[in-house]
């Protein structure tokens, strides 16, 4: 049996954010994490191609990559396709996802694994199954053995169990069987074990659905409060306050008072996802502050605040960019702000 | 929120999300030159200014031009 693996460019060995750039690439056999993949998955089936691309040319490039994994699902005719672990990598989880996506929409079965917090889970779930990681590449072992495994179940045409037995994020697909008893017995034994305080597991679990609102439009943007924020962990060279590359669970900020633009031998990015090369040269590129400075200037907006705020958004757990976020703004209103600009990279 | 990976921050609900040149240079691009360089820059933050003042009801993407 014919099974296609897809990587990004660090696990195909090609490098890391330098190599990020990199196009769509298809090697003959397993390559890096499926070397040990197709030990565990046997003799019979067989990772026999790898494809590849480089996760800012996937994210940049879209509909070229599409027309890539379109081609060769085509030309190979595979049996199967896995991509990834992505585990918490972002841009990968994202094109491991569409890979699965794609190759679901031409009939082919497909499997990934990444992070319970990668966006590839919130934009793939409903339509493909993604077995659920640990964060980082410390649990590529389980990961891989869950791929194995159910990748061998798909091959042989299996019925794949719920998700929390198989190990991945539930699709909201519902099936026929039998409970153990009638729903007032099972109420009533859930019950009990919640007023005996005892692990109990609901039927029915509630998305969180919050959809934030969109503020109100400014209505004279020439007087408004305006405050800068980036992402993009920008620093004063030298990083003085020794903010961190990755997980942060702060955020920064920094005087831009009476500075015209970000000089290269001023400022610097310490993010850890992505090549900064390119933004270390201009800092503006991470903060436009050369260019609201020059607004300023021309009267088109007249009041930016004293301090840009800076986190390096990497890595960061759902939970902590929520309150990151909340703090921002608490922040911000006790400053009288408006509006804000935030760069993300 | 300026990004060049928009469609994320549009399923995330970002509510008035900016088209940025690529992730290494979000705000530009060096290929340009200095001069169409610094004029991006100024169209990508005046649309960043022109989307705060417009009424949105849901994820919205705004594209400035390059040149």
């Amino acid at each position: 049996m014919r099974i296609l693996h897809y990587l990004n460019q660090f696990f195909a060995g090609k490098g890391a954010e330098e190599a990020a750039n990199l196009p769509f690439d298809i090697i003959e056999g397993p390559v890096g994490p499926g070397i040990p993949l197709n030990n565990l998955l046997g003799d019979s089936f067989n990772i026999e191609y790898t494809m590849t691309a480089g996760d800012n040319w996937a994210s940049e490039n879209i509909t070229e990559f599409e027309n890539n994994i379109r081609e060769q699902i085509k030309e190979l005719k595979p049996d199967l396709i896995i991509a990834g672990p992505a585990f918490n990598a972002g841009r990968y989880g994202i094109t491991s996802g569409l890979v699965c996506e794609i190759s679901n929409s031409m009939g082919i079965k497909s499997v990934t694994s990444m992070f319970s917090e990668n966006p590839g889970v919130l934009s793939y779930r409903k339509n493909v199954l993604i077995l659920n990681s640990s964060e980082d590449v410390k649990g590529m072992k389980d990961a891989l053995e869950l791929l194995s495994n159910l990748s061998k179940k798909l091959l042989n045409n299996e019925t794949l169990g719920p998700a929390h037995e198989e190990g991945y994020f539930p699709r909201f697909i519902r099936r026929e069987g039998n409970r153990y008893a009638s729903a007032s017995i099972r109420a009533g034994d859930m019950l009990i074990k919640r007023i005996k305080e005892e692990k109990w597991e609901t039927e029915l679990t509630l998305e969180d659905v919050s959809q934030i609102s969109p503020a109100p439009p400014i209505t004279n943007i020439k007087s408004a409060n305006l405050a800068l924020i980036t992402s993009g962990g920008l620093v004063p060279k030298g990083n003085p306050e020794k903010q961190v590359r990755a997980n942060s669970g702060k955020w920064w900020k920094y005087s831009i008072e009476g500075i015209k633009t970000l000089e290269a031998s001023e400022w610097e990015s310490i993010h850890r996802g992505f090549f900064v090369g390119i933004t270390n040269e201009n800092p503006n590129y991470v903060l436009p502050l050369d260019v609201l400075r020059n607004f300023e200037s021309q009267g088109i907006i007249s009041d930016i605040h004293n301090n840009a705020i800076s986190v390096s958004g990497v890595g960061t757990h759902v939970s902590d960019s929520k309150e990151i976020g909340k703090d921002m703004a608490k922040y911000l209103k006790s400053q009288n702000i408006d509006c804000a600009i935030l760069v993300a990279t | 929120m300026i990004t060049a990976i928009f469609s994320l921050a549009l399923t995330t609900g970002a509510s008035r999300v900016i088209k940025g040149a690529r992730i290494e240079h979000v705000c530009g691009d060096p290929a340009l030159g200095e001069e169409k360089d610094f004029n991006y820059r100024k169209n990508i933050v005046q649309m960043a200014l022109d989307a705060l003042s417009t009424e949105v009801t849901e994820p919205t993407l705004f594209e400035p031009k390059v040149l």
